[in-house]
């Protein structure tokens, strides 16, 4: 059992003191209220006196300045205990460390210090899934918190960084053999979610070089058949509407496996594909694909493009796709393995239309050939199933007229 | 008695005996642990279910109540499937899952209870309405006690019954006891149902529970009453209740003394004496029925013992009767 | 095809399903001579003869125990109860009996009963004669419960519900019978749990019931005008609920708010924004709206009757509300 001996108060204003000799030794045997040492302060010199019986130990060293109501030193019950010597606590000096109080939280109603960031649940799912940082989002909501008004806003805003970070390049940076701009939201946005398809799917792929030269007869007759249409159905058109058709067709391209451990089969199918505008890449949607004809399949994907190019698109035409579509055909690119777009698990990758002599039928013969893989999630789709869904890709570029029937 | 068919008087002893073996060894099986519900004994009331359920027809219906739950025996119930039920079993009438008052087979007019007792009333009726429409002189017949006479959906049961001129019997077993409540004092006439029946419409008739062949004459009078004109009518026996309203009800609340006289008076020891004076049955065979219902029984319960009980998708795939 | 009254749909329905079954009876206060204080069973003792529809005393108990009886012994019963408020003297009746006779008796019986009954506010009939009971019912398993809401829908579903080998509760609201709408004279049978979209929209679903249809689509044209697309949803079968449809549709909208006439506490909207809650909480970009009666009994004054059913302008607050507007 150890007794403290403080650093005593000399005065009402007193805050610190010296202490300015020992009279005793450590070890020395004491009784309550024995002088046993001096305590300078800025005004005079005072006895300190014991706080109890026992033996002086771990005594402050002389010369030392302590707070009033520091410890300076101990009495203990046995002669031989062990006690670290007191010593000044390490704060800084006295008149900086009173501390400013914790400022109040910001006059925002709502958000009280330590509470939890309120936003609704689908605002945070959709936040989470493009990579929108709300922690500091301004909401709009009820009791201020944010809904998916916000989240879509805060997609479109293009970041402020540019500017201090344009700044803060020194004239040593300039010479340097990079240049750093920062990534836009929607590229940071494809980052994580492109990265986290990888990390969190197993994707394998599957491809193949197909024989379009009967598609590619089906595609220059729709230029015959546009007046009757209303309407001129490109390529791009017909290669969307056959994915759509092969998930129909087979669901394992239209089902996930979910973190629930289910498998999850989409009772319609809805094509995602890519368009690229001022803002950077999106990915709108034609929902219910599988229930329209390839007229109005071929009408709605122009809707929305037309939609898209003016940043126009509403949230629910940027949901909800089951399969997506990668069409690199006008690059001169052969063959890609696109990545699986979350929470999908299949994407088709189209490559350009090369003009090849193919062998047929006992000679060589001039035929369209066209690269198409399928990258998929091996965990809840397998190679077998592939090898059945390229089976009918096959019948479906070689023999246009079943997207008729199917 | 001479007056009667020696096969009847037999088939009426063999029928008296069997509810009433069926009724102890409910009991002996409640206290040995054997049964998850409540038993609410018809000792000593068996005469009445044992007399009028002779009288019921192919194309009959029944519906009993919380006592003397082996009736359905007689409708051609096995004892097996009944003390299943009872048990708790998937292999009883109801899969198990109802327990003691749904001992019912429907193949056998047996229609069932409700164990909100006077409320079924409807559903005897309901029956009877089937009956009038097949004009094939078929009955319904409701069986309920005392007390139960007191609920609403009873009359509005008879009402509907009168209104509509249809072919139920109405069955009051009056044991005098509610649960504590003494029927005498309670209740506004000496044969609560009886007495009512006249401001129905119905004829009544009122036997001694414990005289089984008064109490069949006086069924079979007012059921071929009930099949000739398709009218209801109401029959009620007077009987005492034997044990408690439940197992483990210790009756504190009547008189001991009255209680010892009537079970002194027990009908059926009463119906084998004459049997026997009479010479209509001998020992030998009153012995070897005793024996077979013994066995029939012990059977039963075996049956039950093994018997697998019902699961949870057994109460998911109960409630609803496929679609066309 | 032709224009028909809900009650002359009802009637169609009855008829036509009487002279297909000749097991299909039909029974309640003032139902045969009279032809039902709504005039729903005009004609049909005349064609039918008294053996199967029937007039009976006023005892409700007795009426759907009878239901329970005759249904279970090969009849196809339709008992009426003149009003829905009426159903709670025969609570047990239809609680327990009717829903659960088959579990308590064996796979044997079948009770393919309806119960129809006429609900809800009637301008100054007051506490006892206007309530909108499915919340009552809900709570009991083994019962089906169907309130359509136009003509066309109550003919498809009575005639499904009279052919269903189950007991159903049919609630026909008292304010339907006189209205008007295009009947199909030739069969048609509209399945039981299935809902109907009476309008797609993409900002907010409503879940509608009964009296509310009407009005949440009146809602919805209001909002229309404002930017807002409502999607009506009339689920028609109340039990089983198709909740898939509400769940899709709350997918599609992420907002949703449930209007019914019955009183707010424990009624529908309480079970089905618990239901979206569970299953499509990540949906959700607003809390559920509920639009109900309030928690008082009806008043007889119509000034004040009118304040306590919910009106189209609550519909569309509730829905601003949802929108964040």
């Amino acid at each position: 059992m150890k007794h403290e001996i403080v650093m005593p108060k000399a005065g009402l204003t007193n805050t610190e003191g010296i202490i300015s000799s020992w009279a005793l030794e450590s070890g020395a045997q004491v009784k309550k209220g024995d002088v046993i040492g001096d305590i300078e302060n800025e005004k005079s010199t005072i006895p300190l006196t014991s706080p109890a019986d026992g033996f002086l130990a771990g005594l402050a060293e002389p010369g030392e300045e302590f707070k009033v109501g520091a410890v300076i030193g101990y009495v203990v019950d046995s002669a031989g205990e062990a006690v670290d010597a007191a010593a000044p606590a390490t704060s800084p000096a006295p008149d900086k460390a009173v501390s400013a109080p914790v400022p109040a939280p910001a006059a925002s109603p709502v958000v009280a210090a330590g509470a939890r960031k309120r936003i609704s649940p689908y605002a945070k799912k959709l936040a989470e899934s493009r990579g929108v940082d709300y922690a500091q989002l301004p909401g709009s909501g009820p009791g201020g918190s944010v809904v998916a008004a916000d989240i879509m806003k805060a997609l479109e805003t293009a970041p402020v960084a540019a500017a201090p970070a344009a700044q803060a390049v020194s004239a040593e940076a300039a010479q340097a053999e990079y240049t750093d701009t920062p990534a836009t939201t929607m590229r940071k946005s494809i980052a994580r979610n492109l990265q986290a398809s990888l990390q969190n799917t197993a994707q394998a792929s599957a491809s193949a070089e197909f024989d379009v030269t009967a598609l590619m007869q089906f595609k220059d007759a729709m230029k015959d058949m546009a007046e009757a249409l209303d309407n001129r159905i490109t390529l791009n058109e017909i290669l969307s509407y056959i994915v759509v058709k092969l998930a129909a067709k087979h669901p394992c391209l239209n089902s996930v496996l979910t973190d629930a451990g289910m498998i999850r089969q989409y009772r319609r199918v809805a094509l995602s594909f890519a368009l690229a505008n001022e803002k950077g890449l999106i990915t709108p949607v034609v929902r219910e694909a599988d229930r329209m004809s390839l007229n109005q399949f071929s009408q709605e994907m122009k809707r929305l493009v037309a939609l898209g190019r003016d940043n126009a698109l509403e949230l629910s035409d940027l949901q909800g796709g089951t399969i997506t579509i990668s069409n690199l055909g006008m690059y001169p690119v052969d063959a890609f393995t696109p990545i699986v777009n979350p929470p999908q698990a299949a994407i088709f990758g189209f490559g350009r239309t090369v003009t090849k002599a193919v062998y047929v039928n006992g000679s060589f013969e001039k035929r369209e050939m066209m690269h198409i893989s399928l990258a998929f999630d091996h965990r809840s789709m397998d190679g077998s199933d592939a090898g059945e869904v390229f089976k009918s890709l096959k019948a479906f570029v070689e023999q246009p007229q079943l997207l008729l029937l199917y | 008695m001479m007056n009667y068919d020696p096969s009847l008087l037999k088939k009426l002893y063999r029928n008296y005996l069997a509810l009433r073996e069926a009724e102890k060894l409910m009991v002996e099986i409640y206290y040995t642990g054997k049964v998850p519900g409540h038993i609410h004994s018809g000792e000593g009331e068996e005469a009445t279910m044992a007399a009028v359920l002779e009288l019921m027809r192919e194309g009959d219906y029944f519906s009993g109540h919380h006592r003397v739950l082996a009736s359905t025996y007689l409708t051609g119930v096995p004892f097996r499937q009944i003390f299943a039920e009872i048990m708790g079993k998937r292999t009883g009438t109801a899969r198990g899952v109802s327990g003691c008052n749904h001992t019912c087979d429907l193949s056998k007019g047996g229609l069932g209870t409700s164990s909100s007792l006077g409320c079924d009333t409807g559903v005897a009726v309901g029956a009877a309405y089937t009956c009038k429409l097949r004009g094939d002189g078929s009955l319904a017949i409701k069986e309920y006690g005392d007390a139960t006479s007191s609920r609403g959906p009873v009359h509005e049961g008879m009402v509907l019954a009168a209104s509509w001129e249809l072919p139920v019997l109405f069955v009051s077993t009056n044991n005098t006891f509610g649960i504590s409540g003494d029927s005498r004092e309670l209740l506004p006439t000496k044969h609560p149902t009886a007495d009512r029946a006249q401001g129905y419409g119905m004829p009544s008739e009122v036997a001694q529970g414990n005289d089984i062949l008064e109490i069949y004459e006086k069924a079979k009078k007012l059921m071929d009453y009930i099949r000739e004109t398709g009218k209801p009518a109401v029959l009620e026996t007077m009987n005492y209740r034997w044990r408690g309203h439940f197992e483990g009800d210790l009756c504190a609340y009547r008189d001991e003394k009255e209680a010892e006289a009537a079970m002194k008076s027990d009908g059926l020891a009463k119906f084998e004496k004459e049997l026997l004076a009479k010479k209509i049955m001998t020992k030998k065979e009153v012995e070897a029925m005793k024996k077979e219902i013994a066995e029939e029984l012990a059977d039963a319960v075996k049956f039950g013992e093994e018997s697998p009980a019902p699961t949870m998708d057994d109460v998911h795939t109960m409630m609803l009767a496929e679609e066309n | 095809m032709a224009v028909k009254t809900y009650a002359q749909a009802v009637n169609e329905a009855i008829r036509e399903e009487m002279r297909r079954d000749k097991h299909v009876v039909l029974f309640g206060e003032d139902v045969a001579k009279h032809g039902g204080i709504f005039q729903a069973t005009k004609g049909l003792l005349e064609e039918f003869g008294g053996a199967r529809v029937k007039d009976t005393p006023i005892a409700e108990a007795a009426i759907v125990g009878t239901a329970i009886g005759a249904a279970a012994t090969g009849l196809r019963p339709i008992a009426e109860i003149m009003y829905g408020d009426f159903l709670l003297v025969a609570y047990h009746e239809v609680f327990h009996m009717a829903a659960k006779w088959r579990f308590m008796h064996g796979d044997e019986f079948k009770i393919p009963m309806v119960i129809r009954s006429a609900q809800g506010s009637a301008f100054g009939a007051a506490c006892e004669h206007s309530n909108c009971v499915e919340p009552l019912f809900i709570h009991s398993p083994g019962l089906t419960i169907i309130s359509p809401t136009n003509a066309y829908d109550v003919k498809g579903l009575l005639k499904s519900a009279i052919r269903s080998n189950n007991p159903v509760l049919f609630l026909e609201h008292k304010q339907f019978y006189k209205t008007k709408m295009e009947v199909p004279d030739e069969e048609y049978l509209i399945p039981i749990g299935v809902a109907e979209t009476k309008r797609e929209g993409k900002d907010c679903t409503v879940v509608a019931v009964g009296l509310m249809v009407g009005r949440a689509l009146e809602a919805a044209d209001i909002l229309s005008r404002e930017g807002i697309e409502v999607e009506v949803i009339d689920p028609r079968t109340i039990a089983p609920m198709d909740y898939n449809a509400i769940y899709n549709s709350v997918a599609k909208t992420h907002r949703l708010v449930v209007a019914e006439e019955s009183n707010l506490t424990g009624g529908l909207g309480a079970e089905i924004s618990a239901r979206v809650m569970e299953n499509a909480f990540f949906e959700l970009d607003a809390p559920v709206g509920r639009v109900a009666g309030l928690d008082v009994p009806i008043p007889y004054n119509v000034e004040l009757e009118v304040q306590v059913v919910p009106s189209v302008e609550k519909i569309v607050a509730a829905v601003k509300t949802a929108c964040n507007k």
